[in-house]
């Protein structure tokens, strides 16, 4: 079970983007990674994170619109 | 299509690397070279029908000639999925909306918590700090984004939609 933020926030973007392949493709990283991202056994680096945090607030945004 | 860039404030144009590459390509000069109000981003869809040689050389000469991003359609599957992540491979080329990802995460959870003095409050964090990383004048620190962070995931979550 995903706990940390960055894992809820990677499985949460894998949702918006339609899976954690599209995910991986539209962050350009290896599926793989991912995986360890979600599972919390590595971390992606901060600006990684600031794509994902940006995938999920244009979501939230585009709802209130 | 210059004269039509010229009459809209558009942040983002699309233009489709089909018929005549080369006057694409030009096109693409003009109007990185248009001055604007506001940036143009341009981002030119190739068809898969190319080989990819010609492809890998029309990249060079559409981005040298100012495009954003080029995008070759055939990596991205004719579903809803890939759709959507077409979409936002587009969209990321676009200019952002005004602030930061950090800066619209402390907006966000400052709405949440009741404003930016209770945010303040329940990050346990100095309130004039918060307001200079609220405006961007300061680089919020990791451990307080991702604390502002996680009360707007928490909130996506729970399925509240408060509203702003």
């Amino acid at each position: 079970m995903a706990s940390n933020v960055q894992s809820r926030a990677l499985l949460r973007a894998a949702e918006l983007a339609g899976g954690r392949d599209c995910l991986a493709l539209l962050l350009e990283v290896e599926r793989p990674l991912i995986d360890e991202w979600i599972a919390g056994r590595t971390r992606p680096g901060m600006p990684m994170m600031l794509r994902v945090v940006a995938l999920i607030l244009d979501e939230i945004e585009e709802q209130q619109d | 299509m210059v004269g039509t860039a010229r009459q809209g404030d558009f942040g983002l144009c699309l233009l489709h690397l089909g018929f005549d590459e080369q006057s694409t390509v030009k096109l693409v000069a003009t109007l990185a070279a248009e001055e604007r109000a506001h940036p143009l981003a341009i981002v030119c869809i190739a068809s898969e029908d190319a080989s990819r040689a010609a492809l890998t050389k029309l990249e060079a000469q559409a981005r040298a000639a100012g495009a954003a991003d080029v995008i070759v359609l055939a990596g991205f599957a004719p579903t809803r999925a890939g759709n959507t992540v077409l979409r936002e491979r587009i969209l990321a080329s676009a200019p952002r909306r005004p602030g930061t990802a950090v800066t619209r995460v402390l907006e966000r959870a400052a709405q949440l918590s009741g404003g930016p003095a209770k945010l303040a409050d329940h990050l346990r964090i100095d309130p004039a700090a918060l307001s200079r990383w609220m405006r961007g004048d300061e680089e919020t620190p990791e451990e307080v984004f991702l604390a502002a962070f996680e009360l707007v995931l928490a909130d996506l979550e729970r399925g509240s939609r408060k509203p702003s």
